[in-house]
């Protein structure tokens, strides 16, 4: 039988950089405050971690409480291949496919709950990866876990999976919680599979202002109920349904001979599924019985076997791994954006110019290493504009100017 | 093995009971005990056979609606059990007992304890003469306060000291899996802070992974015993798909998603339906029906059930005469005459007890002894009761979190000192270092307490500015007092 040859290539992105290692190989220790530190790690007792690094002939020990430890990824994996320990097994350099096998590859968009659509699950980022796998997978399966997110980028993403991503493969969606903007994510999907435990809706739109939240009302809101429309078109999946996780409307159905059910915008229907005083979010249950989930599978072997899939082969591990380390990356440069923002209001405060100066630089920076916090916000930030670059040196600029006049006026 | 062996004979004799309703045969052996038996009139029993495989016999005592009631026999062992009847593939009565002592001795069979009526084949041998199985006991008792932001500022004003949190709950998981347990039973006894309401279900989230991680790796056998889960902690047991309840047990008095308010109508519909579907998704992943978690979140959901054809039926709204007879109303929207004095008591939210829990498939059985649980198990014979470090975990990981809440008040009083200088003629940027230190102790003591004090970090973030802010203070004060020396140089 003849084999074919799959190369992985592993890509090297500019995000890299941030987590560089002193040395190729190294333990790393994730802490909780976002920061990876890279070693040898030296000893290791119930409560904390001895961690060894060496810079040219300097080595340094330190001592780190487990208690400020998230994960750590032990030693021998170059940093810049480190996929998501015990979720992914190195990626193979070379994997042999038999003939007839099908190559499907599985690609996370988010992995905690606070991976939110936009910074998180990010359109530019599953571009990038979907070119990676282009010519490489047959399938591809889109695994989501997410509480949802930006409205804008949800539209991309919704558009970006219809127009790009379904003709070069079979695209399937698999859930475990696509709340809000994560379910406009999936719709456009046709083939979509819940595990157990998945909950799927709750997709009303909102803006915050004051610690309070409020619904889209008016025009936004139309907006948003024909986007639902479209992405349920896309996917084909009864509008109604997308309708009820939107606003609050009666939906009850009928199921025919053939088990399809048919839906009805009042509570006439044999079963109820949601009644004009709530929200709808679907449970496994539910979507199975109304034929939006085309199955329900915990693991990949029980999904591909769904799928129907006999012979078949993992494929692209090394770029689901750079999803990860772009998810990495972004929360790293979260940590150390609400660092650098809060201390420089404090330098600014404090009339401390040569220290405002160093942080804006950190802000800078990191906002390059992580780009797309140029366009979201995070807790406490604006998006990192340009123009907010601007204002920012402007105010230091005034003060350094107005410091300078009251030292001219002291002499 | 010889338990095998036994399991076999006694499913080959039960299979042929079901054709053609031949005694016992080889069976018996497990049935022996010290009654004596009398030949004219033949010993007889009765079999459940589970839809799990399990096969028990014994006598039964009573059946009622969907249960039934049965004393399981085993060797000289009796304990009575409940089943639901949606868990029973078939009942066989009055099946004569063949007491065969001496085919037992011949097969090694001390007809005492052992020998299992209904033990798969390729189930892992749970007992055997020279090694017990080991059970490990986890008690969780007291106050789940997990992931709880100002969890400081509640404690200072609560008087409750039994918190249960990540750190204790890890160490005991750690400690049960060293001895290598057969099965550990979890026993609940345990609520949340009441004013974070449903969201409290947040606070057990830091221990579900710790459970969880157990239960699907499907080496050991781990089971809930229900004393009390309420609250936030109702959620708890959810996610394993074993649970038992003590008769007394108390379970729910949750309810409060009405009371979710974040923003306009919508926005809180829209939050409380999907934390009803995210714990519906944990509920339907280990078996339970998801309408007891709608009935459990909402003070306006009614929950109503009967049975049909030995299948339990649910109903989400008040029973109108189309909904036909016999319903149990769990609990009504508690409006005008529906309203309840006791929130907790009554049924304005949903409260289940041993009895209900029981026959809407929530839990497997009720026991009020371990040995009795251990029994329905399915151990037969002696065991290993493992108590542990549990109770050793719980109380020091208390001791050092109540030492950290009185620290932490004397810190803030250190801190307020050291800010005004304490009467003291010290220089400005002594009294900025004081304050540094003692606030990197407070920041310390929160990241060390990081799980019960600071869930979210923001105390220390708070106290990051604050470092900040004293940074760029002594830098001034610094310059200041060099300028001064200067003065005086020049002066002198």
């Amino acid at each position: 039988m003849k084999n074919l040859k799959t190369k992985f290539m592993i890509p090297l992105l500019a995000a890299c950089s941030i987590f560089a290692a002193t040395s190729a190989l190294a333990d790393s220790i994730y802490l909780k405050d976002g920061r990876v530190l890279e070693g040898e790690i030296s000893r290791e007792g119930d409560t904390f971690v001895m961690l060894t690094t060496s810079i040219g002939d300097i080595e340094n020990v330190q001592l780190i409480s487990k208690d400020d430890i998230n994960r750590i990824v032990r030693d021998s994996t170059p940093i810049e291949n480190l996929a998501e320990e015990a979720i992914i097994d190195a990626p193979e350099e070379e994997a042999v496919v038999s003939d007839g096998a099908t190559r499907i590859a599985f690609l996370r968009l988010g992995w905690l709950p606070e991976d939110t659509v936009g910074p998180y699950i990010n359109t530019d980022a599953l571009e990038r990866s979907v070119e990676a796998l282009d010519g490489k997978a047959d399938v591809l399966v889109l695994w989501i876990d997410t509480g949802g997110g930006s409205v804008a980028e949800t539209m991309k993403l919704v558009d970006y999976i219809e127009k790009e991503i379904k003709p070069k493969f079979r695209l399937v969606g698999w859930v475990k919680r696509a709340i809000s903007g994560g379910s406009f994510t999936m719709h456009p999907m046709e083939e979509i599979y819940f595990m157990p435990e998945t909950s799927y809706g709750g997709s009303v739109a909102f803006s915050s202002q004051n610690g309070k939240a409020t619904a889209s009302k008016g025009a936004f809101l139309e907006q948003m109920l024909e986007f639902g429309e479209l992405a349920s078109s896309y996917g084909h999946h009864e509008p109604l349904l997308m309708r009820a996780m939107q606003i609050r409307i009666d939906l009850s159905y009928d199921i025919d001979e053939d088990g399809v059910a048919h839906f009805r915008e009042d509570r006439e229907g044999r079963y109820i599924l949601n009644t004009d005083d709530k929200i709808l979010t679907l449970n496994s249950d539910q979507a199975m019985k109304i034929g939006f989930a085309k199955g329900i599978a915990s693991t990949k072997e029980e999904l591909v076997k769904k799928m129907g899939y006999e012979e078949w082969v993992e494929v692209g591990q090394d770029v689901d791994a750079e999803q990860q380390r772009f998810r990495d990356n972004m929360k790293k440069a979260e940590t150390e954006l609400l660092k650098a923002s809060r201390s420089f209001q404090i330098a600014m405060e404090n009339g401390n110019v040569g220290r405002a100066q160093k942080f804006l630089g950190d802000m800078r920076s990191w906002s390059r290493r992580a780009p797309a916090w140029q366009d979201f916000s995070t807790a406490g930030l604006p998006p990192l504009t340009r123009e907010l670059f601007r204002e920012l040196e402007r105010q230091l600029d005034e003060l350094r100017s107005a410091q300078q006049q009251r030292k001219q006026k002291r002499r | 093995m010889r338990f095998r062996n036994l399991a076999l004979i006694t499913l080959v004799a039960l299979s042929l009971l079901a054709v053609g309703a031949i005694p016992i045969n080889g069976a018996g052996s497990a049935f022996a005990d010290d009654t004596a038996v009398n030949p004219a009139e033949p010993e007889t029993r009765d079999v459940i056979i589970l839809r799990s495989g399990q096969i028990v016999e014994g006598t039964i005592l009573e059946e009622t609606g969907d249960l039934v009631k049965i004393i399981v026999v085993v060797g000289k062992m009796k304990a009575p059990t409940t089943y639901r009847l949606s868990e029973i593939l078939e009942i066989q009565r009055d099946l004569v007992v063949v007491t065969d002592l001496e085919g037992a001795k011949k097969r090694g069979d001390d007809g005492d304890g052992g020998g299992g009526w209904g033990d798969r084949d390729d189930e892992k041998p749970i007992n055997s003469a020279t090694d017990k199985p080991k059970v490990y006991r986890f008690p969780i008792d007291g106050h789940i306060v997990g992931a709880f932001p100002g969890l400081l500022n509640y404690l200072q004003r609560s008087n409750r000291r039994d918190i249960i949190s990540l750190t204790p709950v890890e160490r005991t998981m750690r400690d049960a899996l060293s001895y290598d347990p057969d099965v550990i039973i979890v026993e609940i006894d345990a609520d949340a802070p009441s004013s974070v309401g449903w969201d409290g279900g947040v606070v057990t989230e830091p221990l579900q992974p710790i459970f969880q991680e157990v239960i699907d790796s499907e080496s050991v056998r781990l089971v809930f015993w229900v004393k009390e889960a309420s609250f936030g902690a109702a959620f708890l047991p959810f996610i394993c798909p074993e649970m038992y309840f003590e008769s007394e047990a108390f379970f729910g008095g949750i309810g409060t998603l009405d009371d979710f308010d974040i923003g306009d109508e919508l926005v809180n519909e829209k939050q409380i339906s999907l934390r009803i579907g995210r714990a519906e998704g944990v509920a339907i992943k280990n078996g339970y029906d998801p309408a007891i978690i709608r009935g459990m979140a909402r003070q306006q959901n009614w929950l109503c059930y009967r049975f049909r054809h030995g299948k339990i039926e649910f109903l989400e709204h008040k029973p109108r005469p189309i909904d036909g007879d016999d319903w149990v109303i769990l609990t009504d929207d508690g409006k005008g005459e529906q309203k309840d004095e006791m929130k907790t008591r009554g049924n304005d939210v949903l409260n289940i007890d041993a009895q209900t829990a029981m026959e809407i498939g929530l839990s497997k059985g009720t026991y009020d002894d371990i040995d009795d649980l251990v029994f329905a198990l399915g151990i037969r014979g002696e065991y290993d009761l493992i108590e542990g470090r549990a109770e050793r975990n719980f109380d020091e990981w208390r001791d050092r979190v109540e030492n950290a809440i009185d620290r932490m008040v004397q810190l803030q009083r250190d801190l307020d000192e050291a800010g005004k200088g304490n009467g003291r003629n010290e220089s400005e940027s002594k009294k900025i270092g004081r304050q540094t230190r003692v606030l990197k102790e407070i920041r310390a003591l929160y990241g060390t307490f990081e799980e019960v004090l600071d869930p979210t970090h923001s105390e220390r973030a708070q106290i990051d500015i604050q470092l900040e802010a004293l940074k760029e203070a002594v830098l001034e004060a610094r310059n200041k007092e060099k300028e001064a020396n200067r003065n005086r140089s020049r002066r002198r």
